[in-house]
């Protein structure tokens, strides 16, 4: 019997239709992934099997719990059996020490003390956060947030566990970390998860099942076997595919002994279709190891921004950034990689001049302006439309500059919106114009794709890059490899507070073992420099 | 982390006697034996750190009110004339500089009652009685530092931005400050939403709510409230019968060669003596 069952629910919210006939049956045990571009009703869905986060509106069918429906659970026992997990670390932490945080909602439900401590103990011993059970929540890292958030629900012993974008927010190794924990809360204790992501590539290959939604119905619902093969012919959802699948189709089509077998999912996966037919693959040599060198296009244009000994700290017992030689030239696309707390962040903001460095020296070329984005774009937006953001020294209507530049990210349609109500993707690109209208000479991005789906992302970086062809010089700080392995021509990866390599983007994840694309990482053995799928495509001629 | 538990009311009696009796004895041999105690008590609870950055402020504080008193005041026989007609008594000089020193002590023992109770502690106490109040002080501890935080953020864009446009100016400054506090509003109560929805998704009212913090009545303790007990009550009578107070207006009936050596100041000095013992016996487990 299924745990949670959507029958032709549908849902239609003051404005709009957000659901529409969804039937979906999920199992006790069931791993199920939601995927679906950003505004396709995905957290909408998830909301109403909690009762206490079910949107107002109005709805048609029913959405049952263990044959009960929704709203008629008893207030404890939706509270303890589903707990839901939030985009955002921050904002859902409600007390300022770890341990408070984690008791809070035992505390809630009027569990005596003694419980409590017990629960507490054991599942912060299963963790492994018992050394940091006294910490302040805001000294933590947003891994280590979104580690102790799931601990807050996991205490109550739910059943059931909706996610929301959890990894959205955290840097490639954190978010493999949390996934493999719901990996084995799956599989040890038989949890039931449903959870919408938008990068796949490290899920995929442990989900039960996966759900398509396209504006708010069902467009596929099956395994994930089945689900590659219809996605892969979908115009849209051939983005939400594993890149390691994607090879496998373009070799398969190629070779038609591979059309037989089942779709690799993993790396571990590809790399064995890869062997079957390894005799047919050519393998070529590791290319030398080459510096920015005279095949680098920007290297003689004029520097920008050029720093000298860059230090940087807020105490003297960590410095962030030592010694820091870094120069920016004209029309570049700088991107800066890193781990967590590596000094991604402060080296843009410094570079930027929103920082003072605490020793050593930023020139700029004379006149030059720069921009600076942050990592949430709503630190940008003050008025209540979005039309009014763009406005400049009291102009009282868009000159033809930003009319152009809305066409080019295609928002013209948000104009009378409040920025606050436009999607994360919607919200950058806002962001993004309205900083280009001061007609910056560099235009300085701090993670400008984070939470982003697969399409805006795609379609950010088109834009990205005709600007970059108009002569914008970008410098951007990343956690997303393949997005700067893709677009960016220059990267730099920051390590213990200095330049670790800075090179082509190519060349240093082709160096790297671990910190570097799936691409990379199934095709290493025969393309030692393919990182990208236009590599893969172009060297084996798919 | 200390090895001596003793339960966040014994000390909050405790304190509450200290800072009481700061105020209640005026007799200098008893402030200084006073001084003298709490002083090597925030020495060995190691918050010198604290007291350096607090005292300069409590000095100060001290100092005006031990100048303003005599200026404000004219009780006494004791007419020191400083021009012309104007005077100051200075049964009102003694009585500013006793008061401000009073007050001095107090805010002493109050750094130290800082350190010793732990606001988790004070927590524990209010959340039985007052379970509401004490979430909304741990939500509180939370969200001031990420507000002021935030605030820091976008202040540090706005000066960015403007140092672009090259706009100064007072009516400039005025209109960047109003429009960062607009953001961080309306920034904070967008995630504001997300913190109440994530309150009640894991449960918060569906029941009377209990509290993780767990502290049970030791043996410490209660030989501990005793020993206060017995020495408070042996000083408060002491103070009925005269000593560890002085007489200043009209006329000073005080002279240094009085040492009020007796069984009064004695408990006086007991008092004081507790936490200093403890925490040396501490100290000594280390050495």
């Amino acid at each position: 019997m299924a745990l949670v069952n959507f029958e032709n629910f549908s849902f239609i919210s003051s404005t709009k239709k957000i659901l529409s006939n969804i039937n979906i049956e999920v199992e006790e045990g069931d791993f199920v992934l939601f995927c679906g571009p950003s505004g396709s009703g995905k957290t909408t869905l998830l909301s109403n099997v909690k009762k206490e986060l079910i949107p107002t509106g109005k709805f048609k069918g029913k959405v049952t719990y263990d044959s009960i429906d929704i709203e008629d659970l008893d207030d404890n026992q939706s509270a303890t059996d589903i707990g839901f997990l939030f985009q955002n670390p921050d904002s859902q932490l409600v007390t300022d020490t770890v341990i408070q945080e984690i008791a809070f909602p035992l505390e809630n439900i009027g569990m005596p003390t003694e419980d409590i401590r017990n629960r507490v103990a054991e599942m912060t011993a299963f963790f492994c956060i018992d050394n940091i059970l006294y910490k302040n929540v805001n000294e933590l890292s947003g891994g280590q947030k979104q580690l102790v958030n799931l601990c807050s629900l996991l205490v109550l012993k739910p059943k059931l566990l909706l996610l929301d974008e959890p990894t959205s927010q955290l840097d490639p190794i954190a978010s493999y970390d949390f996934l493999t924990i719901l990996r084995r809360l799956n599989e040890e204790f038989s949890i039931t998860i449903m959870i919408t992501e938008h990068s796949v590539d490290n899920i995929f290959p442990f989900v039960d099942r996966v759900v398509f939604l396209k504006d708010g119905s069902v467009k596929y619902f099956s395994d994930t076997q089945t689900m590659v093969q219809k996605a892969i012919k979908d115009d849209i959802f051939k983005f939400y595919l594993p890149d390691v699948s994607k090879v496998n189709f373009l070799l398969s089509e190629k070779y038609p002994k591979l059309k037989d077998e089942k779709i690799a999912l993993s790396v571990r996966e590809g790399r064995k279709l890869l062997n079957k037919i390894s005799n047919d693959l050519e393998v070529f040599p590791k290319k030398e190891k080459t510096l920015l060198n005279d095949d680098y296009p920007f290297l003689d244009n004029d520097e920008l921004i050029k720093s000298n000994g860059l230090y940087f700290a807020y105490d003297k017992a960590n410095i962030i950034l030592k010694d820091i030689e870094l120069s920016i030239r004209q029309g570049e696309f700088l991107g800066i990689i890193g781990g967590n707390g590596t000094g991604k962040t402060t080296l843009i903001q410094l570079l930027a001049g929103l920082l003072k460095p605490i020793k050593g020296k930023i020139s700029r070329k004379r006149g030059i302006k720069s921009a600076y984005l942050y990592q949430n774009p709503m630190i940008h937006f003050s008025k209540e439309k979005v039309k009014q953001e763009f406005l400049l020294n009291d102009e009282t209507d868009l000159n033809n500059e930003v009319i152009e530049l809305l066409r080019l990210f295609n928002i013209e349609h948000l104009l009378d919106q409040n920025p606050y109500d436009c999607s994360g993707g919607e919200q950058q690109k806002i962001a993004i114009v309205k900083a280009l209208i001061k007609k910056p000479d560099v235009l300085i991005l701090d993670e400008p794709t984070k939470g982003l789906d697969p399409l805006s992302k795609y379609s950010l970086a088109k834009k990205l890059q005709t600007l970059q062809n108009n002569g914008l010089t970008i410098v951007m700080a990343s956690h997303d490899l393949s997005f700067v392995a893709n677009y960016c021509h220059r990267c730099i990866m920051l390590f213990d507070g200095g330049i670790q390599v800075d090179n082509n983007p190519k060349e240093i994840f082709a160096e790297n073992n671990f910190y570097t694309t799936f691409v990379n990482r199934l095709v290493k053995d025969y393309i030692p420099d393919g990182v990208v799928l236009d590599d893969v495509k172009e060297k084996w001629d798919l | 982390m200390r090895m001596t538990k003793i339960h966040p009311i014994t000390y909050i009696i405790y304190y509450v006697i200290l800072i009481l009796f700061a105020f209640l004895f005026t007799n200098p041999y008893y402030n200084l034996t006073y001084a003298v105690c709490i002083l090597i008590l925030i020495r060995i609870q190691g918050i010198q750190k604290e007291f350096k950055g607090s005292i300069k402020g409590f000095l100060i504080m001290g100092a005006m009110i031990a100048i303003i008193n005599p200026l404000t005041s004219y009780q006494g026989v004791t007419r020191i004339y400083l021009w012309n007609n104007y005077f100051i008594t200075l049964e009102s000089v003694i009585y500013g500089v006793i008061l401000s020193f009073c007050l001095i002590l107090m805010l002493l023992a109050f750094t130290s009652f800082n350190k010793a109770v732990s606001y988790q502690d004070l927590l524990y106490v209010f959340s039985k009685k007052f379970p509401t109040v004490s979430i909304i002080m741990v939500m509180a501890l939370r969200f001031i530092p990420l507000l002021s935080y935030r605030l820091e953020e976008i202040n540090r864009l706005h000066n960015f931005e403007n140092g672009n446009s090259d706009k100064k100016g007072f009516v400039n400054k005025i209109k960047n400050l109003v429009s960062g506090l607009i953001v961080m509003i309306s920034w904070t109560f967008e995630e504001s939403m997300i913190t109440a929805k994530s309150m009640k998704a894991r449960g918060y009212k569906t029941a009377k709510r209990t509290s993780y913090l767990f502290y049970r009545i030791n043996r410490i303790d209660v030989i501990f409230i005793s020993f206060t007990i017995v020495t408070a009550i042996l000083s408060v009578l002491g103070l009925i019968y005269g000593n560890g107070r002085i007489t200043i207006y009209p006329t000073i009936n005080f002279s240094f060669s009085q040492f009020p050596l007796d069984v009064y100041y004695l408990s006086f000095l007991l008092l004081l003596l507790p936490l200093i013992y403890l925490e040396i016996k501490e100290e000594m487990v280390w050495h």
